[in-house]
């Protein structure tokens, strides 16, 4: 009885905008209100990534060589703490260095570029890597799409750059019966090892942890051990050695999302020794678990795109209204301006070309959107907004100045 | 004693339809029916009004013409000895001082004219309410007392206090909303008494309750949020507004008083008009700033851009908010606003006052502090030139719309009458 389990946090911070009216356009080019974005990033570097950072490397250090981790970081997240708090690459760069961390390929925007635009993808992708080698070091060879929004298109263009594996949501309406504590292939892009997500154990930690109302509150170590154990148990044997359960969830679960109080570090640093002590248990980086993937492991087919977002884990949450598929379509449509621009080589070119992929990052379709916004839910929690309309003006504005600088036609009345 | 028999509700108002189309006769009616629905009784009484029934269980009548009915005296003797809390009403107008019209879409000397029906002399109107009601319910079997808003609440309180019955007031604006720091003290003191005096407040919003709290000192505990409701015939299935078929219009519908904020809407047309060229600005109704505005609009340079509609029947005000492409809402005081119901109704998207009842029940909307030109200027914008925005604005708006009722206004209503009085309105009530 072996099951491999992989840790992988995602770090992602926007470029939020600012407030900017219509009467700026022609006039104003600066768009993000650095002063927010710094401050949060500060903030959550204080609370989360500092500590937690520390915290991994002491766990790598005490159970070397058995405890790995992997991450995938946004180059907007990267930029944003080299300028902000640039002691925060520090300590990944010295995670990094254990040899026991491994960083994950996405978009450099955290965009939906894959939905979009097949060539952005590709381009953000490559941006991506750039970015990463030049402030913390290579990514590996297995990717994860913003959100982990995945489909078969997706995995054909991901498969198509030369990845050995892929994120998925272990979503019920994908697997059904079928295990989600085990790796398969795409039926769209065979090469492709699938490691899916195991949302149940992932969520225990990253949304239920500190709630009271919940039943296995407070959540012990030996306790979420146990269920780690039964999903070992629970392995077919024929799978036996082939187990594969993903943790994957937002870094910012530890010390923001679930505050130092709840004994979140707590728990993450007694989990590993716990786990290592009773045995049964290896710890694996992505692409460990790509590369151990049979040949012929089964395949999942996904006609529609699933991601790891919300209740219906579909792509609702970016593009569920009209608003939302009116300002995609818009901000998209400005691609072939943006290269024409880009290749003329003007002197804003690269400034552009950034701005433009910044307004591309997920983040800004989240906050239109209007589903339960009447009930004021997690959309709202993470919105600069005052409401889902009023994000949707600000960022129809800031799109009207960059149409107008790479010499689009004003937006067509949408 | 038990009784099985439905509770009867001795309801006291100032306005209701046909003879009255603003929001105060609407919300009365649609409450006062709610309740019926539900199983009480309603005797719904105004100053003066033709009698008639509603359904089996909600009689409207005026205290003069009920009394006449019922063998009772509807003449009050002149000279008659006025209370003297009521002294300083002499000159008060129910909703719009200093201005002499009462409602909006509603013209000085029209049918629908309150001051027109009642006198000028509000004060002698409301003691003389006080009066006939008191005799009324000499007459009446009721349970309870539940009254419209201040111009009725010392005819509530006479009647409470005669006959020991629990007195509810139902308050649809404060005197704050209406006049806001020239609030006239007699009525600000009428509200407050009444407020006080009351088993409980129900206000039309958690931004009235807010005021009844914090500028009344009313305690918190007894004073609840029951919200308008469209009628049930008002949201006919959305005739989505087909993009360009809709003339640039912003419209602006209400009293032309500083507390509905024209003078706002102005300030702002000024910097959209600069952006934007097409864009037109329909004041529609009257009041005492309309010379004021008039000149604000020159010294802003959009004379050209700005009509002044004046007061617009209700059938006008549907026909124009149907070719319009937003109505804007700046108050710096709005209990709650069903103008903005009416919008939706037509199909049009609305910018909400950020001091206004509505947009608790609205948050499909578009909302901004009064004073936020800027923001404002640029929602003003975007609508006109983002169709989707408007019809999905439009959609959501009125899919939330269609969860309000009056029945279930009424029922929180019920439910107040039996856990503070007691009261089952299904009947089997302890008394």
């Amino acid at each position: 009885m072996s099951l491999d389990l992989c840790f992988y946090f995602q770090v992602h911070q926007p470029w939020r905008l600012r407030r900017y009216p219509f009467r700026e356009v022609g006039r104003q080019h600066d768009y993000f209100d650095d002063q927010v974005n710094a401050e949060i990033l500060r903030r959550v570097a204080q609370k989360c990534y500092l500590p937690m950072n520390a915290l991994l490397l002491e766990l790598i250090r005490k159970h070397q060589p058995h405890f790995r981790v992997s991450f995938s970081i946004s180059a907007t997240a990267l930029e944003q703490m080299a300028a902000f708090a640039p002691e925060v690459l520090v300590s990944f760069r010295r995670l990094l260095a254990t040899g026991a961390v491994e960083l994950l390929s996405e978009t450099s925007h955290h965009s939906l570029a894959a939905l979009y635009s097949p060539r952005e993808f590709a381009a953000q992708v490559r941006h991506h890597r750039a970015v990463c080698r030049r402030l913390l070091g290579a990514p590996g060879p297995v990717f994860r799409n913003t959100e982990l929004i995945v489909s078969n298109a997706v995995a054909e263009q991901v498969a198509a750059l030369g990845f050995a594996g892929l994120c998925l949501e272990g979503a019920d309406g994908l697997f059904g019966w079928r295990n989600v504590s085990a790796p398969y292939r795409f039926a769209a892009a065979p090469a492709l090892a699938a490691l899916p997500r195991h949302y149940r154990l992932s969520d225990d930690i990253a949304f239920r942890f500190s709630d009271r109302q919940w039943a296995a509150w407070p959540l012990s170590v030996e306790r979420y051990a146990d269920w780690l154990q039964g999903e070992a148990g629970a392995l077919p044997a024929e799978a036996e050695g082939r187990g594969f359960l993903g943790l994957f969830m937002d870094y910012e679960t530890f010390g923001e999302h679930q505050w130092a109080d709840t004994g979140i570090f707590d728990f993450m640093r007694a989990l590993p020794g716990e786990l290592l002590k009773r045995g049964g248990f290896r710890f694996v980086t992505p692409s460990e678990a790509a590369a151990r993937v049979p040949v012929e492991a089964a395949t999942l087919d996904l006609p529609r795109p699933v991601s790891w977002a919300d209740l219906e884990r579909d792509t609702s949450a970016w593009d569920g209204n009209a608003i939302q598929r009116a300002a995609l379509a818009e901000a998209f449509a400005l691609e072939p301006f943006v290269r024409r621009h880009h290749a003329r080589h003007a002197a804003d070119a690269a400034r552009v070309l950034e701005d433009w992929r910044r307004l591309l990052t997920s983040d800004h379709a989240y906050y239109m959107s209007t589903k339960h916004w009447a009930d004021g839910d997690v959309h709202q929690y993470f919105s600069p907004f005052e409401s889902p309309y009023d994000a949707c003006i600000n960022y129809m504005n800031v799109l009207a100045d960059l149409a107008q600088r790479v010499g689009a036609p004003a937006p067509r009345p949408l | 004693m038990t009784r099985s028999d439905p509770v009867r509700v001795l309801m006291l108002g100032w306005e209701y339809p046909p003879r009255f189309v603003g929001g105060l006769g609407k919300a009365s009616q649609g409450i006062a029916c709610g309740l019926a629905d539900l199983g009480a009784e309603v005797l719904f009484v105004l100053p003066r009004f033709e009698s008639r029934s509603e359904g089996a269980r909600l009689q409207v009548s005026g205290a003069r013409e009920w009394l006449l009915e019922h063998g009772g005296n509807p003449r009050v003797a002149e000279g008659t000895r006025r209370p003297r809390w009521l002294g300083v009403a002499a000159q008060l107008q129910p909703y719009a001082r200093p201005s002499v019209e009462p409602i909006r879409g509603v013209g000085a000397g029209t049918p629908g004219d309150a001051a027109a029906l009642y006198g000028s002399d509000l004060g002698r109107e409301v003691a003389r309410f006080a009066e006939r009601v008191a005799a009324v319910s000499d007459r009446a079997d009721v349970d309870l007392v539940h009254a419209h808003d201040w111009m009725t609440f010392p005819a509530a309180i006479a009647v409470a206090d005669r006959h020991q019955l629990p007195l509810f007031l139902h308050v649809h604006s404060t005197e704050y909303d209406r006049s806001g720091d020239g609030a006239n003290p007699g009525i600000v003191a009428i509200e407050r008494m009444a407020c006080e005096r009351a088993s409980h407040v129900f206000a039309v919003s958690d931004y009235t309750r807010g005021i009844l709290v914090s500028r009344y000192g009313i305690d918190p505990v007894k004073v609840s949020v029951v919200y308008n409701a469209p009628d049930a015939d008002e949201l006919p299935p959305a005739t989505a507004p087909e993009s360009g078929a809709r003339q640039p219009w912003v419209v602006f519908l209400g009293r032309l008083t500083f507390q509905k904020g024209p003078d706002h809407f102005l300030r702002t047309a000024a910097e959209v008009a600069q952006l934007d060229p097409a864009a037109r600005f329909l004041i529609c109704g009257s009041g005492d700033m309309l010379d004021a505005l008039k000149q604000q609009a020159q010294a802003l340079g959009i004379a050209e851009r700005v009509e002044f509609r004046g007061f617009l029947t209700p059938g006008a005000v549907d026909r124009l908010l149907a070719q319009s492409s937003l109505l804007v809402m700046p108050s710096v005081s709005e209990p709650f606003g069903l103008v903005a119901l009416e919008a939706l109704r037509a199909g049009t998207p609305v910018v909400l006052s950020r001091q206004s009842g509505v947009r608790e029940v609205l948050g499909h909307s578009l909302q901004v502090d009064f004073w936020d030109h800027e923001k404002l200027a640029d929602q003003i914008l975007a609508v006109l030139r983002l169709p989707v925005l408007a019809r999905q604005l439009v959609e959501e708006g009125r899919a939330q719309l269609a969860r309000l009722s009056w029945d279930e206004s009424a029922q929180r209503i019920v439910d107040a009458y039996a856990s503070v009085a007691g009261l089952d309105v299904a009947g089997a009530a302890a008394r």
